[in-house]
Formats: structure tokens, C-alpha cells, sequence
């Protein structure tokens, strides 16, 4: 391990701060980095450096941007009546993915939770509250997951966005999708159970 | 359904050993650490997949092997193999094929366990009682393991925000208090689930177990009642209105409820539903009752992590007025209690392992015990003393087969 000169080491080491990168993989990506030409490694650190440069949260949502304004926001196709509330960016890429939602996001950043000291101030609720007070929004729709700290969430916003007047739902939870109901848990079948809907 | 064999490779102080049963009851003899309770702890095993006498998995392999397993026949059914290995958790494998999830073999083999630490449930603190319920809560309702985690998990929440409201003028961000109710109302929710399914365990026991007691006394009065937190401080007050109590019906009442509860009436859904939201009401008002005392305690001090359950014979509380003798009397019938509902809820007939139980009964007791499991399941009992077994001539009972625990090797015997 320590046979590696210091300039490898050190890379080594910053590949594995990465998520899902462990030692093996860290090593495998900087023995592929060694082959490459002076140009393509230029290229690639100039991607890293862009990207920081370029990218910002979009002023309105906070889902990622590169002006004061993300696509979502400023396309004009999109409902303005709708918001989706989600913790994270990346979050908005799974519903994006679905193209089934053609409204507006909220990025919330975090979910409340007391033990981390995480109010609603650090999870932007106050200016969520103001946005679907100024803009008129007719329906907010919490996809948020369903860990306690998501339910918490899901919670608090339904009691400070009530007074609004905007309806408020919830992303429905229960069986999956060409699943088989005899591989699926108790737990699961219970939830579909309980949220069960005329058809 | 029977254990029809059994085997043990490096299991405790075990290094080989394999037994046939039938299904009469099976005999276990021997001194003290011998080995007994190690049989009855593997069968226990190969039911639940725990342990009943440590969380720590190690424990159960035999000192110097690396791993074990343990070999169950289930007549009519399975085979049900369980390896365990030092360095990682166990591998089932039900007619040599492996399972992905422990939920798959749960429950092959019901099993219910009797051991003199069982006394606690009755004598001792709260918890205990919470643990007993809890337990057989988990048997029978795939759900409720769910339920209590979410259930802790907001508790820590709660408790959490209470250590930083103590001192609100340096809190670095205010606006985590007005949350407060938000996490209150999520408790109350889940604490609420907690609370109906544990009454309800209550209410689907409470006949049973009158009727072991009658049975083991001939006192036709007795009770066990579900004890709310808010309750438990009032004082032992059984007429307050701070019990759940049920009528003859099976609905159950809250609080005033009691005083004009009329048993002809028949138990109706919606008078159930509508008394559940009163629990929910009375919950929180009573969370906000609470806060000043919360806030200083800097935990939650009323929820079902505090509730209990009193048992009642002759009108007075067994825990503190019972004898040593009615106390395992009581402790027995809950166990029973437990084998009914398992019987209900699995539709399988458990497997009883009664370890070193007999020898804390009276003869009568013994016998009565005995004439009531002995011929309904396949029962192993444990004992160190001969003569509580030669008490047993004359009761209407046999053991199929008798062995005798020496030193990690069993003899049969008789």
C-alpha cells in the first residue's frame, strides 16, 4: 500500500473521499487516470473546475443551475400551479426521469431532525411558505421518503402551508409496479392496503 | 406437528449430538450445568432464530470450533438446518435450499419457552411486563416490530428537542421549536398503534387467562388489566379513569367509560374506532400536561415506553400482594396465554420446552400442568430432581421418551 509514490497516494486518497468509492476502486481509477495523455487529464480537470465554477442553485428552487434561474423554472410549458417538494437535487432527477410531472420543484436541502439541530430554517420551509402564498399555488406535492424524519417533514409542512389554502398531497406509497404480490412483504401489503383506492 | 429429530454439531458444550422424539413429551434429566437448558435453548433457536439467553451468537458455539450447526426434522413438514459461524451471522437453509430472509423460517417450528427468569414479567419492573407483550406482539403481528421502531425513533426525536428547548435563548436556531407540536402529533400517532395493539392482546388473552388461573386456584377472580402512563401515576386506583378496561363484550373502555359500561351491548367497530381517538385526544393533552416536567426531566415522561399492565387476583395487585407460589401460577398462565395465541395466529400447534419449571410447583400444580400440555403438545421438560418426576406416576400424562444430560452427552434412559 505504501509502496506508491506520494503523488499517487494523494490521489488515491482524494478518490476515496468520493461516495461508493472504496480503496480498490479508488486505485483502479487512478491507475487508468496514469494512462492517459496530458491533454485528456487537462480536459478532465477542466470539467471539475467548470463545473464548480458554473453551476448554481437555481434562485427560485434550488435544484442545480447555471443561471439565477434552473430549465425547470424557466421553462414556460411547465404548470405554475404545482410544486413538488423534494430533499435533494437528485431527487428531482428521479421525478424528471418519470416525465409523468409537469409542474415546479422545491428542493428542501435536508429533512427536519432535532438530533442534528436541523430546523426549518435550515430546510428553507419559510420561504417555501412564501412562495406558494405569493404565487398562488394551487396543489404542493410532498415526495419526500418515508423515514421518520421524511414523515416528520411531510408533517410540519402540511400544518404551515394549511393556512395557504393550497391542497396538499403526498406521493402514494404501497406495491410496486409489476411486482407479484407474493414476493412482496407484510409490511408493504398492509401500506397498499391501507392506501387502497377505487378503481 | 412434532420435532421428530434433532441434532447438534459444536452447539454450546455439544460437540455431536442427535436425538429422536415422538410425539409424546420428551424428559430431560440431569445436573445442574450439564446441558439442559442448552437443548431447549437450540430447539428455541431453530424457531425464532435467537436465542433466549443472549443476543451474543458466539456464545452459542461449542469453545475451539469455528462454527455449528444445528438440524431439525419437523415431522410432516421440513428439515430446517442453521449454520452459525464466529465471523459472520447465521445461514438457514429449510430442504438444503437457502434463504434469503430470516422471516422464511420463522415460525416453521412455533416454539414457546418457559423458564424460571419468566418470574419477572410478574415481579418485577414495568419493562418487564412491556418486554413480555412486546414479544409476543412480535410472534404474532409481522407489523408491530415496524410500529415500535418509528415509534423509538420519534421518541429520540422528541427527546432530542426537549434538550434544546431547555435552553432556548442560546439555541442557535429558534425555529426548531415550533416543530415541537409537529413531533408530538407524530408520536402520538405511532404511540397510539402501539397502545391498541397491545390492548388488544389484552383483550384476546384476558378470558384465557382467568381460566388458567381458575383452574390452577379455583379462584374464579381475577383480571388483567392494560395500565396507560398518564394511569400508573394516578395510583392504584382500578376504579379511576385512567384504566383501559374491557368489558364482558371485548370492546374495550377508557376512562369513564367504565362506570356505565352495559355487557349486554355488542361489541360494535365503530364505538371501538371512536374510543381509540379518545386515547389519541386524552394522549396528547396529556404530552402537553407534561412539557414542564419533560423539559426538566429532558425526556418524555407519558407514552406506551411507560405504560404497563396489572394483574389482579381477588381484587388485589399480584405484584405486590401475591405469593411466590400465585406469582408463578400467574407467570405459567401468561406463557400459556402466549401458546394460545400462537396456536391462533400461526394455526400450528408450538412445541413447549418448560425448562426447570416443574421443580418450582407444588405436586397439584405439577400435575394439573402437566395433564393440560403433556397430551395437547409435544413438551420438553427440564429438571435436575428425579423425585418431581416420580410425583408424576399417577397423573394422566406419559413421557415418550426419557434422556439423561451428561456432560455434553446425552444417554436415553428409563
Amino acid at each position: 500500500m505504501t509502496a506508491y509514490i506520494k503523488s499517487v497516494e494523494k490521489l488515491i486518497n482524494e478518490f476515496r473521499k468520493l461516495p461508493g468509492i472504496g480503496p480498490k476502486s479508488a486505485r483502479r481509477i487512478v491507475f487508468y487516470l496514469l494512462k492517459l495523455t496530458r491533454e485528456e487529464i487537462l480536459e478532465f480537470s477542466k470539467a471539475l473546475v467548470e463545473m464548480k465554477d458554473k453551476v448554481r442553485f437555481c434562485s427560485i428552487c434550488f435544484n442545480l443551475s447555471e443561471g439565477e434561474m434552473c430549465s425547470i423554472c424557466s421553462d414556460a410549458t411547465r404548470d405554475r400551479k404545482k410544486i413538488c417538494v423534494v430533499q435533494n437535487v437528485s431527487d428531482v432527477t428521479v421525478i424528471e426521469a418519470t416525465g409523468e410531472y409537469k409542474g415546479l420543484y422545491y428542493v428542501l436541502g435536508g429533512l427536519l431532525s432535532p438530533i442534528e439541530d436541523i430546523g426549518p430554517e435550515e430546510i428553507r420551509i419559510p420561504g417555501l411558505v412564501k412562495r406558494v402564498e405569493s404565487e398562488g399555488i394551487e396543489e404542493v406535492i410532498l415526495a419526500l421518503n418515508p423515514t421518520v424524519e421524511g414523515e416528520g417533514t411531510a408533517m410540519y409542512l402540511k400544518k404551515v402551508l394549511q393556512p395557504t389554502g393550497t391542497r396538499i398531497t403526498r406521493l402514494a406509497s404501497g406495491l410496486p409496479v409489476g411486482g407479484d404480490l407474493e414476493y412482496v412483504d407484510e409490511l408493504t401489503v398492509g401500506k397498499a392496503l391501507s392506501n387502497r383506492r377505487e378503481i | 406437528m412434532y420435532l421428530e429429530k434433532l441434532e447438534l454439531r459444536n452447539y454450546r458444550n455439544y460437540e455431536h449430538v442427535s436425538l429422536e422424539f415422538g410425539s409424546d413429551s420428551v424428559l430431560i434429566l440431569g445436573d445442574n450445568g450439564q446441558g439442559k437448558t442448552n437443548l431447549l435453548e437450540s430447539i428455541y433457536f431453530l424457531s425464532t432464530g435467537k436465542s433466549h439467553r443472549t443476543q451474543n451468537q458466539s456464545e452459542l458455539i461449542n469453545w475451539g470450533a469455528d462454527y455449528s450447526i444445528l438440524r431439525a426434522v419437523i415431522k410432516g413438514s421440513h428439515l430446517l438446518e442453521i449454520e452459525l459461524r464466529r465471523d459472520a451471522g447465521i445461514k438457514v437453509r429449510i430442504d438444503k435450499t437457502y434463504q434469503k430472509r430470516k422471516k422464511d423460517f420463522v415460525f416453521l417450528l412455533p416454539a414457546v419457552i418457559f423458564s424460571p427468569d419468566d418470574l419477572k414479567v410478574v415481579k418485577e419492573s414495568p419493562s418487564n411486563r412491556r418486554d413480555f407483550l412486546d414479544e409476543v406482539l412480535e410472534k404474532v403481528d409481522p407489523a408491530y416490530a415496524y410500529t415500535k421502531s418509528r415509534y423509538q425513533k420519534v421518541l429520540l426525536q422528541r427527546n432530542s428537542l426537549l434538550k434544546s428547548l431547555e435552553n432556548i435563548g442560546q439555541l442557535k436556531n429558534p425555529g426548531i421549536a415550533s416543530t415541537f407540536e409537529t413531533w408530538n402529533e407524530y408520536l402520538v400517532n405511532y404511540g397510539v398503534k402501539i397502545i391498541e395493539k397491545r390492548v388488544s392482546l389484552i383483550r384476546m388473552i384476558r378470558d384465557k387467562f382467568k381460566e388458567y388461573i381458575s383452574y390452577f386456584f379455583g379462584i374464579d377472580k381475577s383480571d388483567i388489566i392494560y395500565l396507560l402512563s398518564w394511569g400508573r401515576e394516578a395510583g392504584l386506583d382500578y376504579q379511576g379513569e385512567n384504566y383501559c378496561n374491557f368489558p364482558a363484550d371485548g370492546g374495550f373502555e377508557y376512562g369513564n367509560f367504565a362506570s356505565n359500561s352495559n355487557s349486554d351491548s355488542r361489541y360494535e367497530l365503530d364505538k371501538e374506532i371512536n374510543e381509540i381517538k379518545e386515547i389519541k385526544e386524552r394522549y396528547l393533552s396529556k404530552l402537553e400536561e407534561n412539557l414542564d416536567k419533560d423539559l426538566m426531566l429532558k425526556t418524555t415522561s407519558i407514552g406506551p415506553h411507560r405504560d404497563d399492565f396489572v394483574i389482579l387476583l381477588g381484587g388485589r395487585d399480584l405484584r405486590f400482594f401475591g405469593s411466590q407460589g400465585q406469582q408463578r401460577i400467574a407467570t405459567l398462565s401468561l406463557k400459556l396465554c402466549e401458546v394460545f395465541l400462537v396456536e391462533e395466529k400461526t394455526s400450528r400447534t408450538p412445541v413447549l420446552l418448560l425448562d426447570d419449571v416443574l421443580s418450582e410447583l407444588d405436586l397439584e400444580r405439577k400435575k394439573l400442568l402437566m395433564e393440560m400440555m403433556g397430551h395437547r403438545f409435544q413438551t420438553f421438560v427440564t429438571t435436575a430432581n428425579i423425585n418431581s418426576i416420580e410425583d408424576l406416576k399417577d397423573a394422566k400424562m406419559r413421557f415418550g421418551k426419557k434422556y439423561m444430560v451428561k456432560n455434553g452427552n446425552v444417554y436415553q434412559w428409563d
